[in-house]
């Protein structure tokens, strides 16, 4: 297959940061710490870009041509921002700090207490423990389903519920449902576990398949990395 | 020194060594390894096709560059597709700065380009770019589409793109598919868009490690369904048809990636038990 220079280019530099990245899995070294700062970097300044050009075509330019010239407000308090390197006025950075946590704070909540609060509590509540389908009949799997859930929420509830001394009969209760409510919690967990390392996996995979479009630049650059790696790890005993 | 003594002393790079071959053998050629369909998916894909002509979906790429060129970039490509299968209009947005430029990546794959041709950007479609202000931005989206983005990703005016007269608000739309890798996200989407429009559906395709999150969504009804990684991307590409070997190689690694760690597993809970009592075991 032909690539052009630029193509070949890219996948040369994908090939030796991907690697150079990875290579932290046989151990620490300064081909890893120059891909990760090269990456810090250029994410803070494809950041800043863009930022640039929004608030430029957003609010700059309807103030200059006077068509909107309350964006003149916004930009002033964003400006602010720049006396966090000033100890003289660092209290000046306080006011777009706190307009950007109140508004956040204030629009989040209003959202959360109903989408996130209301509608999971009240889904919970209508949750049928007796499962009967207008066509299917008797669903024995589903009313199984919402049992457990009915069980495990009540489980993990009482978990957390401390109002009560464990020394009475109504503590203990409650703490043997809490069991129940620990157990729920490992499943949780393991499942989040499982989850995450097919999350993980599916990054290395994406990474795996590129490396491998081209087996030129992935054994090129795989023996360099191998060269650095020895070299590092030389330099590491001369060091010791 | 007993083989559990020395399984459970082994060096982490030798796992890292075995995992990198599992993997790479699919990668090499693909094995065609089973895959079940999950209901999920299968809702997802049935939310698509129920859409009446006409409607308005936002497409919400709320991506990182690693989310996306893992798990999200096949959802995102297959969702693309399936939607411009369909007689509606989609508007493109991202509330992810790193989202906004890989729009355009999704509409460069060769399906999605097919599908496209028959499109007319500005009537069919529109790509709104980047929104910023996290969760802000996507209030001020919800009240005013026009007040928050004043022109589309190549600085055309809203008011020059015909299908954007009567998007004004997120009363306007009647699907929200957002693809996710993290906040902002699904979660923000509910209480800033779905907040507004109590009838707005909500189509999720998430991140493996999401996945339990978004479930509570999804059994409450707030989201219609979710795709599942990037085994539910796989799954969702076979019901569209529209699997290639490359995909089929990615998942078929999935699959094998799971396998060692489960022997992993099975053979570290195997040692603890066999170790557990002895003499510097664990007790």
């Amino acid at each position: 297959m032909a690539v052009d220079l630029a193509t070949m280019l890219g996948i040369y530099v994908y090939a030796l940061f991907a690697l150079g990245s990875y290579s932290f899995t046989y151990k620490d070294n300064s081909f890893f710490k120059f891909a990760e700062h090269t990456m810090v970097a250029l994410s803070i300044a494809y950041n800043a870009s863009v930022a640039y050009g929004y608030i430029r075509f957003t609010a700059v330019q309807p103030v200059i041509t006077g068509k909107d010239a309350t964006f003149l407000i916004p930009l002033v308090i964003g400006a602010l921002f720049i006396f966090f390197f000033s100890k003289k006025y660092f209290w000046l950075y306080r006011f777009p700090i706190a307009v950007i946590t109140g508004t956040g704070m204030g629009l989040a909540m209003s959202g959360t207490i109903s989408a996130q609060f209301l509608d999971q509590v009240v889904a919970t509540v209508r949750l049928p423990l007796y499962v009967v389908d207008k066509v299917l009949g008797f669903r024995p799997m589903d009313t199984l389903n919402n049992w457990l859930i009915f069980i495990m929420v009540m489980g993990t509830l009482a978990y957390f519920f401390f109002s009560i001394t464990p020394e009475s009969s109504l503590g203990a209760a409650t703490s043997k449902l809490g069991l129940i409510g620990r157990w729920t919690m490992m499943v949780a967990f393991g499942s989040a576990f499982g989850n995450t390392v097919m999350t993980r996996m599916n990054l290395f995979i994406g990474v795996y398949k590129n490396l491998l479009r081209d087996y030129t630049s992935f054994l090129g650059l795989a023996a360099l990395i191998l060269v650095v790696a020895t070299l590092e790890g030389q330099r590491a005993k001369k060091a010791a | 020194m007993s083989f559990w003594k020395k399984l459970e002393a082994v060096d982490a790079r030798v796992i890292y060594l075995i995992l990198w071959i599992a993997i790479g053998l699919p990668l090499l050629t693909p094995l065609y390894l089973p895959l079940s369909i999950s209901p999920d998916t299968v809702n997802y894909h049935k939310a698509i096709e129920a859409l009446p002509a006409g409607a308005v979906v936002a497409f919400g790429m709320d991506v990182s560059p690693a989310g996306y060129g893992g798990e999200l970039g096949p959802q995102a490509r297959a969702t693309a597709y399936h939607l411009f299968t369909k007689p509606v209009k989609i508007v493109f947005v991202s509330f992810w700065e790193t989202g906004a430029p890989l729009i355009q990546d999704v509409w460069k794959n060769r399906f999605v380009a097919d599908a496209m041709k028959d499109k007319k950007y500005g009537e069919d479609y529109v790509n709104l770019h980047w929104i910023p202000g996290s969760e802000t931005g996507m209030a001020a989206f919800a009240e005013d589409v026009w007040k928050t983005v004043p022109a589309d990703y190549k600085g055309t005016k809203l008011a020059d793109l015909p299908m954007m007269a009567k998007i004004k608000s997120v009363n306007d739309f009647a699907l929200l598919v957002c693809i996710e890798t993290g906040t902002p996200g699904g979660p923000e989407y509910l209480r800033q868009w779905q907040a507004r429009n109590r009838n707005l559906k909500m189509l999720v395709g998430s991140l493996g490690v999401s996945v339990p999150a978004n479930i509570a969504y999804m059994a409450s009804g707030q989201y219609v369904s979710i795709l599942r990684g990037g085994r539910g991307a796989t799954e969702y590409q076979y019901i569209l048809k529209i699997v290639t070997p490359t995909d089929v190689q990615g998942s078929d690694a999935m699959t094998m990636s799971h396998m060692v760690v489960l022997v992993f597993l099975l053979l570290g809970n195997l040692g603890y038990l066999a170790t557990k009592g002895q003499k510097g075991g664990k007790k």
